[in-house]
């Protein structure tokens, strides 16, 4: 039991700015509920390209992990999105990696979003009431992300009545509390989740001194100050721990605060002003014998966003706006044994943004506009120049407030709809993304203890510019609707680890790094039923990922590890009865690229294996069947849900790591083998509503 | 609730159950590359030159003559000679490294010249090793530490160790063939009052207790023979080292110090040893 803990630990060790959205205003004031036929026509109607509204209500259906629904695991179904592995919190956008995609909640950016090193994400579904993905081409007033803009908001509370829930599930527990505070005027909603497998171990004389929890909690407080103004403040935190006895120690988690003001000035203007802070931070220590080794690291922002939406005539709706963002970052802080470093900097982003939607014709629809991004590096701790090698050949140390360098970088946004007809339409677009905060991952799944750093005097801001062009059609009646885009983009300064160097190689970051480019391109199909009593989807995504980075695979183009063929998707939600319904997701994808050996050598006696060509293998293909199914029934006025689940149903053992050993005793000489990390997973979660 | 909580560790049986099985790779076939493993050591000095082979290929490559092997300093300059009885190149007149001397390793194969250059560093006496159970939750784990001085404890330096072990046990001979029993890379960086120590991890108390076809390669047995070796490295070998070990499991191959395209390494190393032990089982308390 033992060994399996720690290879479960050692699994897990190995594998860890921005504007309000139009629906954050709509939602302060409509109340909008997802109903599904509306959402097709949303995503008919929607003018940007590349932009997938995921609803909430469906995501409480599709079968998830010990029953933990998941809206991060959820959105590996659309077209174009991929898992990053098995149990890994990552998702991949349009070939990028997890490091690309930006993560907003309530606006405030939130970094490496899971719990149990990525099983679960840290969202509450409770809590969550509408979220956009943008798979690279978004509207002028977002940025940050290059490959992805994920855009969360919570719920606000019900300002009429109380409403109460709880759920007990296999992992951990939820309450969600809501009601008004002032009748029609202010309204609060709580989510909390905790998992409780520290309360198995502690019941347990071998476990007691171990730790491993998680926990969440969402907070939003909603006031209407008067007809043309609004206010909500919002507060999320998230937090793993696990402890092994007094050896190990891990913690890591996301806390944001937001307020939002939504002043109306008439019928053609408006205008939102947040504040926000994010602190994300991870920490471990370990104390074993004579090791002594404790390392942190923390991303913060303090922002300020303004922005105003203008509609002077039917055919124009411009959103213009400024924001202003101080960020703290410490990439490591260490100590091992007796010695302690640090590298901590600071910045200061500044954007400028116009964009406007304007209705050309009957037929055309334009959203255009352009985004200024300016980032200023500040002073107050050491700089460097490094040469090719990795050695600092100079030390700066600016005083603190001195510009170091500022990058301008102006990113056009462009998407253009022809309406063809009342069910079909043609969409293009064009974006320019930029991001200046670098995780440079150690492993290809993302861990909470990936180093960061910024873009420096040495780190160029990574920049991405991609090109969509897609058709959206759905049927008369709206039962079906159907979309297929396809996209080409390229990626300026990724930086990942130079070859041999690992996160504590050394605490000065940019001395480990090596910058390349990447390029991806691709083919999206999705296909929805709406109506009736079986609804869902089949998505299916065709893509190349490729990077050139110098040094490696002789500086030319080589397929990216994160680079697969085809992915397909099929999910299905079923109304059995008016008490049961059932759902399935299968999934389905052609094998991940993967570097093996083409020889083996000596040295010292051992052998090794030489490596003739970045990822030019391919690992089996990975498919995989959930289903779940779910009981209500109302009992005076409480709701109560019943909700049994099987992850991987028929119990296939896909690849998670595949490694290889040399075996002189037979013939063959070596043996490949394959590690999964999942069989066949049952669950069952019961609520209660009211 | 007993439902519930066998359920549950039902439940968490199955998510720490990963399961491993064996799968078909077909392997690509590439030309063999040569690899050169020079040393020249306050002991020693030889070059060892191999070529890789097959995937597939059960057979070491024994050492290949025909190779022009030189080593020099500044002030001389020696031709290594090939001696079929272990496929090395030795020098001829016992020729060892210095401390503080910069070598030049030069070999010429079938024309094609490869050259690495590396410096002698100070030695780290050994002062002391003792192997100490440490408790890992309900069980202990085995540690062979080593204490060594530090030659120079205001600059950063780097160490090759290795550890091996003659068993008494024939299975785990033979499953451990010709492989190191540990080996690692480290460097001093923390390390106080001019003393450095490493900590090596040997085996679980489970696999003492029941030793079987998969942690043979792990366990000792009482009477095993144990031989502890430390060496001062320069820096480009220490990264040679680390990104051989990080690179076989990221799909990478090591930053070599040789230049001329091949695989392996060449260090002007100083070597200091421990007392030869005999494993005894020691108090687990």
């Amino acid at each position: 039991m033992i060994q399996k803990q720690l290879l479960l630990l050692a699994l897990f060790i190995p594998i860890l700015a921005v504007a309000q959205t139009e629906d954050v205003s709509r939602e302060d004031t409509l109340r909008e509920v997802t109903v599904t036929s509306r959402s097709a026509e949303k995503r008919i109607s929607e003018v940007q390209i590349g932009v997938e509204k995921v609803e909430i209500a469906t995501l409480a259906k599709v079968p998830a992990l010990l029953g933990e629904r998941d809206i991060v695991k959820s959105i590996q179904l659309l077209p174009g999105v991929k898992s990053e592995g098995e149990g890994s919190g990552g998702y991949q956008v349009r070939g990028g990696t997890s490091a690309q995609n930006l993560m907003l909640l309530d606006g405030a950016t939130v970094y490496n979003a899971g719990h149990l090193m990525g099983l679960f994400s840290a969202f509450n579904d409770e809590a969550l009431a509408n979220a956009s993905l943008y798979k690279g081409l978004v509207p002028a007033q977002l940025g940050g992300g290059t490959s992805s803009v994920f855009d969360i908001d919570t719920r606000s509370g019900d300002m009429q009545r109380f409403h109460f829930s709880g759920t007990m599930g296999l992992l951990s527990a939820k309450v969600m509390a809501e009601g008004p505070l002032q009748r029609d005027c202010s309204s609060f909603l709580f989510a909390g989740r905790r998992s409780y497998l520290d309360m198995f171990l502690k019941a347990s004389k071998d476990y007691k001194n171990n730790t491993m929890n998680f926990y969440d909690m969402n907070l939003r407080l909603n006031f209407r100050l008067s007809p043309q103004d609004f206010l909500n403040v919002t507060f999320f935190r998230g937090r793993d721990n696990m402890g092994l006895d007094e050896l190990l120690d891990m913690t890591w988690g996301n806390t944001t605060t937001t307020a939002n003001w939504l002043h109306t000035f008439s019928d053609k203007l408006y205008a939102n002003t947040m504040l926000a802070y994010t602190d994300f931070s991870n920490d471990v220590g370990i104390d074993m014998m004579n090791i002594h080794y404790a390392m942190a690291g923390y991303i913060r922002h303090l922002m300020l966003n303004h922005r105003q939406v203008w509609t002077p005539t039917k055919h124009h709706r411009v959103n213009y706006g400024l924001e202003t963002d101080y960020t703290q970052l410490k990439s490591a802080e260490w100590d091992i044994d007796y010695l302690h470093q640090r590298e901590k900097r600071n910045a200061w982003m500044n954007s400028l943004w116009v964009n406007d939607e304007w209705k050309l014709s009957s037929h055309l629809d334009l959203s255009a506009g352009v985004r200024l991004h300016l980032f200023t590096v500040l002073g107050g701790s050491p700089y460097y120049q490094i040469d090719k090698q990795g050695n600092i050949i100079e030390t700066m140390n600016p005083g603190s407030g001195e510009f170091v360098k500022t990058y301008a970088d102006v990113e056009p946004r462009v998407s253009l709809k022809w309406t063809l007809n009342r069910r079909h339409s043609l969409k293009i677009g064009y974006s320019r993304t930029s991001q200046d905060i670098h995780a440079i991952r150690g492993s290809s799944a993302s861990m909470p203890f990936d180093r960061y750093t910024m873009t420096s005097n040495i780190v160029s801001p990574e920049r991405a510019d991609q090109v969509a062009a897609g058709w959206t059609g759905i049927t008369p009646t709206g039962e079906y609707d159907f979309s297929a885009e396809v996209y080409y983009k390229n990626i300026d300064n990724v930086y990942d680890y130079r070859d041999g160097k690992s996160f504590h190689s050394e605490i000065e970051i940019e001395r480990l790094l090596l910058g390349g480019k990447g390029r991806a391109y691709g083919f999206e199909l999705c296909a929805h039923k709406n109506e009736g009593r079986l609804t869902g989807w089949l998505s299916y995504t065709l893509a190349w990922s490729e990077n050139k980075i110098e040094g490696i695979n002789g500086g030319d183009w080589y397929t990216a590890s994160n680079d697969r063929r085809h992915d397909i998707a099929l999910v299905g939600m079923y109304q059995l009865t008016k008490r049961w319904e059932l759902s399935a997701v299968w999934r389905y994808n052609t094998g991940q690229a993967l570097t093996a050996p083409s020889a083996k050598y000596e040295v010292d006696g051992r052998t090794y294996y030489y490596y003739a060509e970045r990822n030019g293998y391919r690992a089996p293909a990975y498919h995989r069947l959930d289903v779940s199914a779910t009981y209500s029934r109302q009992v005076g006025k409480t709701t109560q849900q019943w909700a049994f689940g099987l992850y991987n149903a028929y119990n296939r053992y896909n690849p998670y790591v595949i490694t290889f050993e040399n075996d002189d005793e037979r013939p063959s000489g070596t043996k490949t083998v394959q590690t999964s990390l999942f069989g066949i997973i049952p669950s069952v979660s019961f609520t209660i509503r009211f | 609730m007993k439902i519930v909580r066998n359920l549950y560790i039902l439940t968490i049986l199955l998510l720490t159950m990963s399961c491993q099985k064996e799968i078909d790779l077909d392997y690509n076939e590439i030309d063999p590359v040569v690899c050169i493993e020079g040393r020249v050591t306050n002991e020693q000095m030889y070059v060892l030159v191999t070529r890789s082979r097959s995937m597939e290929d059960p057979v070491h490559n024994s050492g290949i003559q025909g190779a022009t092997v030189t080593i020099s300093t500044p002030d001389r300059s020696e031709q290594l000679v090939y001696d079929p009885r272990d496929g090395y190149y030795h020098s001829p007149t016992g020729w060892k490294g210095e401390v503080g001397q910069t070598y030049t390793m030069q070999v010429t194969l079938n024309g094609q010249q490869y050259e690495a250059v590396s410096t002698m560093p100070p030695a780290a006496p050994i002062e002391s090793t003792q192997f100490v159970w440490q408790p890992v939750m309900k069980n202990k784990l085995l540690i062979f530490t080593v204490w060594a001085t530090d030659p120079e404890p205001d600059v950063r330096n780097f160490y090759w160790y290795r550890m091996e072990r003659r068993s008494v046990n024939p299975d785990a001979r033979r499953k451990q063939g010709n492989n190191t029993y540990r080996w690692n890379v480290f460097d001093d960086r923390g390390s106080r009052d001019a003393r450095i120590y490493r900590d090596i991890h040997c085996m679980m108390d489970t696999s003492e207790d029941e030793p079987d076809e998969d942690n043979l390669k792990s366990v000792l047995f009482e009477g095993d023979t144990i031989t502890f070796q430390l060496m001062t490295i320069d820096r480009p070998t220490f990264d040679y080292y680390q990104s051989l070990s990080t690179g076989q499991r990221m799909g990478a191959n090591p930053i070599s110090n040789i230049k001329g395209g091949c695989m392996g390494y060449f260090v002007a190393g100083n070597v200091t040893r421990s007392d030869t032990l005999y494993y005894k089982k020691i108090n687990r308390e």
